[in-house]
């Protein structure tokens, strides 16, 4: 499901194919100058901008740090909107000792208490930057479960949400 | 009567960056026996993720194939009990691990990528 580009120059070759596959998901770093012509989604990182009422309009706010998780679930209360998917990246993860690791377990779980609370979404992704940062479905799986999360239950929200995201923003061109 | 019923395992296709599958190789050509040096950031994050205990009961083993054919492969052997836990400490290990495939069989396992049946446990 999750696939990884840094550099604009692929993304000036996708743009030319109309109906891009959908299995993939690309990430870009920088705003494109032009619009894309396939299904996009705004991704807000926690290390950009701090949530207030101000803040522009975004999909899915990354978090990459579990010191600061109540702080911004708090924000993201405050801003009262629904729909937001919360991103937390394996790859975040991977880099922790177990301390940490430990800690992100335990935050995940309270993340996707308040997301069910708040009509918000938990994403979890690979991050992946690399092919041996991929993540297969199994082991996705096996993780959802060490975080108390049901993956049949997990998944089809999942589904649901991106099909939600998608209505608004397909058709660009 | 006496019951000798076998823990079911699984075998683990992994795929591995160039600087572990490079240590796994240079241990097997100097002969040396003691591949488990190979896994141990494996081991290591299993056993700081959910204790020694976990660790011996998971029974993680490399199994080193004498022929690969495609670099950058690795074949693991664990009881299927702990799956979960392997799979969780695959993905939450550093230098980053994936896992391709789970079979119950080798000869499963290497038939998508063609890997000649030489095999060594360690």
């Amino acid at each position: 499901m999750i696939g990884t580009d840094n550099s604009i120059e692929n993304y000036k070759e996708t743009a030319q194919i109309q109906g891009i596959n959908d299995a993939f998901v690309l990430r870009f770093k920088s705003k494109p100058k032009k619009l894309p012509l396939f299904k996009y989604i705004v991704v807000l990182h926690e290390s950009e901008s701090k949530i207030n009422s101000k803040i522009p309009f975004f999909d899915i706010f990354s978090m990459n740090n579990w010191n600061t998780y109540k702080i911004n679930l708090k924000q993201l209360k405050k801003l009262n909107r629904k729909n937001i998917g919360i991103e937390i990246k394996i790859r975040e993860i991977r880099n922790c000792n177990s301390y940490e690791v430990g800690k992100w377990v335990k935050s995940i779980k309270e993340i996707n208490k308040f997301c069910k609370l708040t009509d918000n979404q938990l994403i979890i992704s690979s991050g992946a930057e690399t092919n041996y940062e991929t993540i297969s479905g199994n082991t996705f799986d096996s993780l959802l479960r060490i975080f108390d999360i049901e993956p049949i239950k997990y998944w089809n929200e999942l589904e649901k949400w991106i099909d939600t995201k998608s209505r608004v923003y397909y058709g660009t061109s | 009567m006496v019951l000798r019923r076998k823990d079911k395992h699984r075998y683990l296709l992994l795929y591995v960056n160039d600087e572990i599958f490079n240590e796994i190789v240079t241990h097997f050509e100097m002969g040396n026996k003691d591949l488990r040096k190979s896994i141990t950031i494996l081991r290591k994050r299993f056993s700081e993720l959910f204790g020694t205990i976990e660790l011996e009961k998971a029974s993680i083993n490399i199994v080193f194939e004498n022929n690969i054919g495609p670099p950058n492969f690795l074949i693991l052997k664990c009881k299927l009990a702990s799956m979960d836990n392997i799979l969780c400490a695959i993905a939450l290990s550093y230098p980053p691990l994936t896992t391709i495939k789970i079979s119950g069989t080798i000869k499963k396992l290497t038939s998508s990528i063609a890997i000649e049946k030489h095999v060594e446990y360690v």
